[in-house]
C-alpha cells in the first residue's frame, strides 16, 4: 500500500513536470481511403490508441523524442518520430511481404511469420483468373504436396484432392471448410471460384486441431468479405469460350481396318471378311462424337461497409456444354453469396454468411466399359453412322459395342442440386485480449435426379437393348400368377415393360455448433496465445427413389413417374430408400508460446467422440506439437541477402473418421436355418460379426521445414515429411473364438494395416510490386512423393482393385511392399521372331507362335503359368513420383501475360479401352504388328484364334507422365484516366486458353486420369478435359 | 472483473457438459434391424434360437474325427489327398493347421456365440411366458457345443454371455478343462430345472426342440467322461425312472428313417432333404451329408445312390463284434453280401492281400501309399494291417 502511494506520487510529479503532448492525425490507406481500427503505440510505453471511423486518432506522448508506431493487419507498420509536429497524418501501404499477412488457421488467425506448420496460402485471384469452374481443378499445380487428379473431363466432373499422397484404401479426401463450414469434396462443383478470397492448405500435423478429421489434411477457404467504412465497390465480369477436345486417338481408317481384320481372320484359320481392302477412309466415329462446345460465365458483386458493418454480395451464372454430347453432357450453375459482418456494439460482432447454389447437370455414360467414348473407339470405320433409311447403323458383330451416336440420342438424365451453406457467428470481446466466439453453421443440400430410359434397340443380341425388337415393341415380363377357372391352374401373368423413368431425391443436412475462446497475452517479450473450445456436429441424409414403367409414347415429354401406365404391382417393387446419420462431439485446446517472436512453440490436443466408432473406442485423443525458430531475428545471423529464415518442425497424431457408418455393429445377415417338425425353419443369425473396438484410421506425421526469404523478394520454402497411416479397415481372417465362421458368417471389420508416405516439397516465389508498370512474378513448386503399403493384416494377401478387359483378372492391387493400386501382371520381353527361337527357348510358353509376345518367367520354374499369379509381377504404379507446377507472369505497361504449367512424372496408365474382339476397331499402332516382312519386336500378331497376347501385361501399360500448359493469358488493363472517363476504376480485357498444349507419350485421350485409391490409372475411354479458347472482361467501379 | 469470472466459468461449464454427453453419440442406424437392437418380442427370440440350433447339423465332423482317429475306421475318400485333413488324422500326422479340426473349432464356437447372443444381457429386457424355456434351450446348446470342444481339445477359452472382439481374443486364455466342464454342468443343471419332458404338455411339442430328457442325458454323459460315476448314476436314474424311454426291440431297424424318434431316442439332430445343396459350404446344408459321403463309391444298384466312400470300417472293428452279435452286420456293410456286381475288383483284393506285403519288404512307403489307394477303392476292407 505504501509502495503504491509512493509510485503514484512519483508518477504524478513526473507527469507534472513533463510536457504532456497530445498528437492527433488521420490515417489513410494506399487508395487514400480512411482506415478505422489502426493501432497506434508509443514505443516503449504501454497503452495506445486506435483510429476511429473517420480514420482519426488522438494519443498523448511524453516528449518530442517519442516514436509513434502505426500498425494494421495486412499493412506495413510505420514508425514516425514526433519531433515538433502535433498533427501527424499517415498513409499506410499494404505489406508486400507475405510474412505479415494474416491467415486463418482453424479457430483463430495467425501471421504467416509465426506459423509453425507446413501451410500454403493461395489467393482467390490465382484460382479465379484460370476460369476453371471447379476450385480443386484450378488448384492443380499451385500447391506443393497437393495432387489433384480428374475423375472425368465432362462438365461437372469431379476431381480427387490428395494432400501428401494416398493414405488409405478408403476415403482420402481432406477436410474442406468454407468460412468454417464443413463442405464435402463431392459437392465442390457448387462453389463459385469467384467467391473465394483465399485458400489455406494445412498439410502437416498442425492441422491436428481438427483431430479425427485431419489425417488427410485440411483446406480452409475464406469467401470475400467487405470492409468497414468504405463506399460500395462494384465488380462485373464475364467470359465466353469455345471448347474442343485436346486430342483424338489415332484409330484405323476403313482401308487399314479391312487389311488388319482380313489378316486376323486368315491367321485364325478362317476366310478374309473383306473382298476389297481399298476402302479409303470410311466413317470417322470420333469426328461425329466430338463437337465444339461453348462455355460462359457472368458475375456481378458489390462490397463495402458502413460505420458498423461491412458487406460483400455477389452472384454468378456459369454454363458449360460437353465436347462429347453437347447439351446432353452439360453443367449449369447459379451462385449467390451474401457475407455480412455487423458490429452490434463495441464488443459484439455478428457475421452472417449465406452461399446459395443451384446447379444442373446431365451426363452420358462415361469412363467405363459401355461408355460413349468406349463405343466410339471400338466402332468399325467400315460402317456408316447412319443406315440408308435414316436410322442408326447397328454394329452387329460385337454384342457390347453399340452405335455411340444413337447412344447419345437415347440418353436422357438430369440432376438438380439446390444447396444452401452458411453460418451465423457471434463474437464477444470479453476483454481486449479475450474473445468468445459462437458459431452455428449449416450445409443443406437437396439433390434430385431423373433418368429416362426409352425403349431402344441397338441391334440383335446387344446387352443395351431395352426393347423387344427393331419396332421398339416392349419386352414382356413376368408379373405374378392368376387363377384360371377353366383349366384350374395358376397361369403366369405377363405384362409389358416399356420405357421407364427413375427419379430420386436425396436430402442432406449438416449442422455444426462451435464455441471457443481465444486468449492473447503479451508480457514484455513473451507472448502467449491460447484457444479452448468445443464442437458439436450432426450430419443426416435420406434418399428416396422410385422407377415408373411404361411411359407413354416412349417419349421424353412424358418422362415422369406420374405418367406411368403400368399396372400398380409392377411399380411397387421399384422403390427404395436409405437413411443415415452421424454425430461428432469434440473439445480442443491449443497453446502457443513465443519469446520475442523468435522462438515459437505450439501444442494442440483434441478429443473427438464419434457415433461411427465402436463403443469401446468412442473417444480419441489427438495431440500434436510444433515449433519454429526464426533464425533471421538472431543477432549472429547478419548475412545481408537473407531477410528471413525460419526453421520449423511438427509432429502429431490425427485421425480419419470417414469410415462406413455403423461398421462396428453386427448385422443379422447370417444364415440360421434348422428343421423343426420336419419343416425347414428360417431363423436369424449374425452374419458380419460386431467389432466393439472399431475406430478411426490414425496418421502420425513428422514434418521438417525451412522458410527462407532472400533480398526481401525471393521466397523459398522446403519441407521434408514422413507420414504413416495405420488402422485401415480390413476384413481379414480372425480367430474362431469370435464365432463368425458359421453359415453366412463374415469376419468383423477391423483396424489393421499400415501405409507410409514420404516426400519432399519445394516452393519458390518472386514478385515485383504489382503497382509497378513493368513487373514479373514467378511461382514454382515441386513435390517428390513415395508411397508404399507397409503392412497388411494376417490372412489378407492383397485387396483387389480394377480388373482388366471384360471379366478379366485383377490388374491393380493393394499389397504390402508396393504403392497403393500398383499394377500386377505379366512382364514381356520382346516377340518370338521365328520357330527356332520358340523351340530353343528354355522357358515353356504353352501355345506360343511366331509373332507372339515373349513372357518373362518370374518364378524361375521354366514355364509361364497362365492359371495363377506365380509369373506376374509389379508393372508400375498409377501414382506420380514427381510433380511440378509453375506460374509465370509478366506485366508491361498495362499488358499482362501469364502461364500456368503443370507436370506429373513417373505414373503409369493401363490402356483398357480396347475391346479385344475380332471386329472391334483398333489404334493404328497395330499397323506395326509383327509380320514376316516387318519383324517387329514391340507389337505382336493379331489373330482370331485364341492366343495369350491379350492377357494383362506391360504391353497394355503406358507411361503416363505429362506436361500440360494449363492456362495461358494475355490481358490489357486500360489506363486509369481512361477508366475514370467512364466512371470506372479498373477495366481489363483478356484472351485465355486452357489446356492449350499437353506433352505426353500417352496414346489415350488424357493422361490426367484420376480414379479411386484402388483402381486409379485405368483408362476405359476417359472423357478428356477440353481445350478452351476464351475471351473476357472484368470491370470494377 | 467478477462478471468476467462468471462468464468464464459458465463457458467452461457448458463446454464440459457438451463434450461429456455420451448418449448423443449412441446412435442406432435408422429404420434398420441389426444385432444391437434385436430381441424386441418372442418371435425374435425364437428366430435367434433357431439360428443357434443350426450348428448342431455340423456334428458330423466330430464323428468323423473320432472314428477315423481310432482304429474303428479309415479316412477313405477318392485318394489320399481327398479331404487331406482326415487322412492326416488317420495317420496321426496332423499338425497345427488341419481343416477338419479347424472346422470343429469354428463351428462350435459359432454355435456358442449364437447362444451367447441370446443369453447376453440386453439393454431392454422383455418378458414373456416361454422366455425361460428359450433361455434354457440356449444353455443346453451352449453346453453341447462346449462338450464337443472339450472332448477334442481339452482346455479351451470360456466365453460366456457376451460376444468378443479381436482385442479380447488376444487376451483370452485356455481355461482348464475342469472349468469348462463346470460351466457345462452349470448350464445343463439350470436347463434341467426349467425344461419339461417332451411327453409333457408343458413342452412345445415341436420335434427337434430340446427337452428335459435331452439335458439330463447329456449331463449324465458329461459326468461319465469325467469318471464321476455317482453323479452320472444320479442323473441317469432320474432320467430312466421318468418312464419316458424304453429300449427299442429291434436294433437292426433302429436307425432307419421310418423309425425316427423311436422310444429309445432321447435327443437327435434334425435334418431335411427339402433343400439340396453343394460341396462349397458343408455347414450350410440342411440335409445329413454323412449317408452320401460314407456311401459306396461308384455304386449302381437298387435302393441307394452312390457315395464317396468316407469313414470306412476296418477289419479290426468288424472282428471285435462277438460271434453272431446282431449289431455287426448293421454296423459294417459287407459289400459281397450286398450283391454288388463288378465293384470289387477281385484282382485288387488279391493284390491287397498277397502282393502288398511283398512290396512292403522293398519299400514300406510305397506300400503304404498303395494300401491307402486300395483302401479307398474297396467298399469293405479286408486288408490285413501290415
Amino acid at each position: 500500500m505504501k509502495f503504491i502511494t509512493l509510485s503514484f506520487l512519483i508518477f504524478f510529479s513526473i507527469s507534472f513536470f513533463s510536457q504532456n503532448l497530445i498528437i492527433t492525425g488521420k490515417v489513410v490507406d494506399e487508395n487514400k481511403e480512411t482506415m478505422p481500427g489502426v493501432n497506434i503505440k508509443v514505443e516503449g510505453i504501454d497503452g495506445g490508441a486506435t483510429t476511429d471511423f473517420d480514420g482519426r486518432y488522438s494519443i498523448s506522448v511524453q516528449n518530442q523524442q517519442n516514436i509513434l508506431v502505426f500498425s494494421f493487419i495486412g499493412y506495413k507498420s510505420q514508425s514516425v518520430s514526433v519531433n515538433d509536429e502535433t498533427n501527424i497524418d499517415i498513409q499506410l501501404k499494404p505489406s508486400s511481404e507475405n510474412l505479415d499477412e494474416v491467415v486463418v488457421v482453424g479457430y483463430g488467425t495467425s501471421r504467416v511469420k509465426e506459423l509453425t506448420g507446413a501451410t500454403v496460402q493461395v489467393k482467390g485471384e490465382s484460382i479465379e483468373r484460370l476460369n476453371i469452374p471447379r476450385m480443386d481443378q484450378a488448384l492443380q499445380g499451385q500447391v506443393s504436396g497437393v495432387t489433384i487428379s480428374t475423375n472425368s473431363g465432362s462438365p461437372g466432373g469431379t476431381s480427387n484432392i490428395r494432400i501428401r499422397g494416398l493414405s488409405t484404401s478408403g476415403n482420402n479426401n481432406p477436410l474442406i471448410l468454407v468460412d468454417g463450414v464443413v463442405y464435402d469434396a463431392q459437392g465442390l462443383n457448387a462453389l463459385n471460384p469467384g467467391d473465394i478470397e483465399s485458400i489455406n492448405v494445412l498439410k502437416d500435423a498442425t492441422a491436428g486441431i481438427y483431430g479425427v478429421r485431419a489425417a488427410n489434411g485440411v483446406i480452409i477457404i475464406e469467401t470475400k468479405k467487405g470492409k468497414k467504412g468504405s463506399k460500395p465497390k462494384f465488380e462485373v465480369g464475364s467470359y465466353y469460350g469455345m471448347q474442343s477436345t485436346t486430342k483424338k486417338l489415332n484409330l484405323l481408317n476403313a482401308g487399314e481396318y479391312a487389311l488388319i481384320k482380313n489378316e486376323m481372320f486368315i491367321r485364325g484359320g478362317g476366310q478374309p471378311i473383306f473382298n476389297n481392302t481399298d476402302l479409303k477412309v470410311g466413317s470417322n466415329w470420333q469426328d461425329s462424337i466430338f463437337q465444339d462446345a461453348p462455355v460462359q460465365s457472368f458475375n456481378i458483386g458489390v462490397t463495402g461497409g458502413g460505420k458498423n458493418s461491412s458487406y460483400s454480395i455477389g452472384g454468378n451464372y456459369f454454363s458449360q456444354d460437353g465436347i462429347v454430347g453437347g447439351k446432353k453432357s452439360n453443367f449449369e450453375r447459379y451462385n449467390a453469396r451474401v457475407n455480412l459482418v455487423n458490429s452490434l456494439s463495441k464488443k459484439l460482432t455478428l457475421t452472417s454468411v449465406f452461399l446459395y447454389t443451384h446447379e444442373q447437370r446431365s451426363v452420358l455414360a462415361e469412363n467405363g466399359i459401355g461408355s460413349v467414348l468406349y463405343n466410339t473407339i471400338n466402332a468399325f470405320p467400315t460402317r456408316n453412322i447412319h443406315s440408308p433409311d435414316g436410322n442408326y447403323e447397328y454394329l452387329d458383330e460385337v454384342s457390347d459395342i453399340i452405335n455411340p451416336v444413337a447412344q447419345i440420342e437415347n440418353t436422357y438424365n438430369r440432376s438438380l442440386t439446390n444447396k444452401l451453406v452458411g453460418k451465423q457467428e457471434f463474437e464477444v470481446k470479453i476483454l481486449d485480449n479475450l474473445s468468445f466466439t459462437n458459431r452455428l453453421s449449416y450445409n443443406y443440400a437437396i439433390v434430385d435426379g431423373k433418368t429416362f430410359n426409352p425403349l431402344a434397340w441397338y441391334g440383335s443380341g446387344k446387352y443395351a437393348n431395352s426393347a423387344l425388337n427393331a419396332n421398339l415393341d416392349p419386352v414382356m415380363v413376368f408379373n405374378g400368377f392368376q387363377y384360371n377357372q377353366n383349366s384350374d391352374t395358376y397361369d403366369s401373368v405377363l405384362v409389358e415393360r416399356g420405357a421407364s423413368v427413375s427419379e430420386q431425391r436425396a436430402t442432406y443436412l449438416d449442422l455444426n455448433y462451435e464455441s471457443y475462446l481465444n486468449y492473447n497475452l503479451n508480457i514484455n517479450d513473451h507472448n502467449i496465445k491460447s484457444t479452448l473450445g468445443a464442437s458439436v456436429f450432426r450430419r443426416k441424409g435420406d434418399v428416396l427413389n422410385g422407377t415408373g414403367f411404361n411411359i407413354p409414347n416412349n417419349s421424353i415429354d412424358y418422362a415422369d413417374i406420374s405418367a406411368s401406365q403400368s399396372p400398380g404391382q409392377f411399380n411397387q417393387n421399384n422403390t427404395g430408400s436409405y437413411e443415415f446419420e452421424e454425430r461428432l462431439l469434440s473439445a480442443f485446446l491449443r497453446g502457443e508460446y513465443s519469446y520475442k517472436f523468435k522462438y515459437i512453440f505450439s501444442g494442440v490436443i483434441r478429443r473427438d467422440g464419434s457415433s461411427k466408432f465402436g463403443p469401446n473406442s468412442r473417444y480419441g485423443y489427438f495431440p500434436s506439437f510444433s515449433g519454429a525458430w526464426i533464425v533471421s531475428e538472431e543477432s549472429f545471423l547478419n548475412f545481408k541477402p537473407i531477410t528471413f529464415l525460419k526453421l520449423r518442425t511438427s509432429y502429431g497424431i490425427s485421425g480419419n473418421d470417414q469410415i462406413a457408418n455403423f461398421a462396428y455393429r453386427a448385422l443379422l445377415n447370417g444364415e440360421g436355418v434348422y428343421v423343426f417338425d420336419d419343416i425347414i425353419t428360417a431363423g436369424v443369425a449374425i452374419g458380419t460379426a460386431a467389432n466393439p473396438d472399431l475406430k478411426w484410421e490414425t496418421t502420425r506425421q513428422l514434418n521438417i521445414g525451412v522458410d527462407l526469404q532472400l533480398f526481401n523478394s525471393f521466397d523459398i520454402t522446403a519441407n521434408y515429411f514422413i507420414k504413416n497411416t495405420n488402422d485401415l479397415l480390413f476384413s481379414p481372417n480372425v480367430s474362431a473364438l469370435i464365432g463368425s465362421y458359421g453359415p453366412g458368417g463374415y469376419p468383423p471389420i477391423v483396424n489393421a494395416g499400415n501405409v507410409s508416405n514420404k516426400g519432399f516439397e519445394f516452393e519458390f516465389g518472386y514478385a515485383t510490386n504489382p503497382n509497378n508498370p513493368i513487373g514479373v512474378n514467378v511461382n514454382l513448386n515441386f513435390t517428390y512423393l513415395k508411397n508404399e503399403v507397409t503392412s497388411v493384416p494376417d490372412g489378407i494377401d492383397f485387396i483387389p482393385g480394377a480388373s482388366f478387359g471384360v471379366g478379366g483378372n485383377t490388374a491393380t492391387r493393394f499389397e504390402a511392399g508396393f504403392p497403393i493400386g500398383y499394377f500386377f501382371g505379366y512382364q514381356t520381353n520382346g516377340i518370338y521372331q521365328n520357330q527356332t527361337q520358340i523351340d530353343n527357348s528354355n522357358i515353356i510358353q504353352d501355345g506360343a507362335q511366331v509373332g507372339d509376345l515373349i513372357f518373362v518367367d518370374q518364378d524361375g520354374d521354366g514355364k509361364i503359368n497362365f492359371n495363377d499369379n506365380s509369373d506376374k509381377s509389379n508393372l508400375g504404379s498409377p501414382l506420380p513420383k514427381f510433380m511440378f507446377g509453375t506460374v509465370l507472369g509478366f506485366n508491361l505497361y498495362g499488358f499482362d501475360i501469364s502461364a500456368n504449367l503443370y507436370a506429373a512424372v513417373g505414373q503409369k496408365i493401363i490402356r483398357n479401352y480396347e475391346r479385344q474382339q475380332p471386329y472391334a476397331n483398333q489404334l493404328n499402332y497395330v499397323l506395326d504388328r509383327w509380320t514376316v516382312d516387318n519383324q517387329s519386336n514391340e507389337v505382336p500378331i493379331y489373330t482370331t484364334a485364341s492366343n495369350r497376347n491379350g492377357v494383362f501385361s506391360d504391353f497394355f501399360v503406358e507411361n503416363g507422365s505429362f506436361l500440360r500448359v494449363r492456362n495461358i493469358q494475355i490481358g490489357y488493363i486500360l489506363p486509369k484516366d481512361f477508366c475514370k472517363k467512364f466512371k470506372t476504376n479498373y477495366v481489363r480485357f483478356y484472351l485465355a486458353a486452357n489446356n492449350l498444349f499437353t506433352f505426353t507419350k500417352y496414346m489415350g485421350y488424357d493422361p490426367d486420369i484420376g480414379g479411386g485409391a484402388l483402381n486409379g490409372g485405368v483408362d476405359n475411354g476417359f472423357y478428356p478435359q477440353a481445350r478452351t479458347i476464351m475471351g473476357g472482361i472484368n470491370i470494377k467501379f | 472483473m467478477k462478471k468476467i469470472f462468471i462468464v468464464f466459468i459458465s463457458v467452461i461449464f457448458s463446454l464440459v457438459i457438451i463434450t461429456s454427453c455420451k448418449k448423443f453419440l449412441e446412435l442406432d442406424p435408422p429404420y434398420t434391424q441389426d444385432a444391437e437392437n434385436y430381441f424386441q418380442n418372442e418371435q425374435e427370440y425364437f428366430r435367434a434360437l433357431t439360428g443357434a440350433y443350426d450348428l448342431l447339423q455340423g456334428m458330423f465332423v466330430s464323428y468323423w474325427i473320432g472314428d477315423i482317429a481310432s482304429d474303428n475306421t479309415i479316412a477313405g475318400g477318392e485318394s489320399v489327398t481327398d479331404t487331406e485333413g482326415l487322412h492326416q488324422i488317420d495317420n496321426m500326422t496332423h499338425g497345427a493347421v488341419n481343416n477338419e479340426l479347424r472346422n470343429l473349432m469354428r463351428w462350435n464356437y459359432c454355435g456358442i456365440s449364437r447362444c451367447n447372443f441370446i443369453l447376453e444381457p440386453k439393454e431392454n429386457e422383455i418378458n414373456f411366458a416361454s422366455k425361460a424355456t428359450i433361455l434354457a434351450e440356449a444353455k443346453f446348446l451352449r453346453a453341447f457345443y462346449y462338450f464337443e470342444l472339450v472332448k477334442v481339445f481339452g482346455d479351451m477359452p470360456l466365453i460366456i454371455n457376451k460376444r468378443i472382439g479381436n482385442d479380447e481374443v488376444l487376451s483370452s486364455i485356455r481355461n482348464p478343462a475342469s472349468e469348462v466342464y463346470d460351466q457345462i454342468e452349470k448350464d445343463l443343471n439350470e436347463a434341467i430345472v426349467i425344461l419339461s419332458y417332451k411327453s409333457e404338455s408343458s413342452h412345445s411339442g415341436i420335434k427337434g426342440r430340446v427337452d428335459r430328457g435331452a439335458a439330463q442325458a447329456l449331463l449324465g454323459k458329461v459326468y461319465l467322461y469325467q469318471n464321476e460315476w455317482s453323479n452320472a448314476d444320479f442323473v441317469f436314474s432320474d432320467l430312466i425312472n421318468s418312464g419316458n424311454y424304453t429300449l427299442a426291440s429291434d436294433y437292426t431297424t433302429m436307425f432307419s428313417k421310418s423309425n425316427e424318434n423311436n422310444s429309445e431316442t432321447v435327443f437327435d439332430v434334425e435334418y431335411s432333404d427339402g433343400e439340396g445343396g453343394g460341396y462349397n459350404c458343408l455347414i450350410c446344408l440342411e440335409g445329413n451329408l454323412t449317408p452320401g459321403y460314407q456311401g459306396i463309391r461308384a455304386y449302381e444298384g437298387a435302393v441307394y445312390g452312390d457315395g464317396n466312400s468316407y469313414n470306412l470300417p476296418t477289419q479290426d472293428l468288424f472282428s471285435s463284434f462277438e460271434y453272431k452279435d446282431p449289431r455287426r452286420d448293421v454296423t459294417c456293410l459287407n459289400l459281397d453280401n450286398f450283391g454288388i456286381k463288378g465293384v470289387i475288383n477281385f484282382d485288387l483284393r488279391a493284390f491287397a492281400q498277397f502282393l502288398l506285403p511283398l512290396i512292403a519288404l522293398i519299400s514300406p512307403l510305397w506300400a503304404n501309399n498303395l494300401k491307402g489307394c486300395a483302401k479307398c477303392h474297396l467298399g469293405l476292407v479286408l486288408v490285413e494291417n501290415l
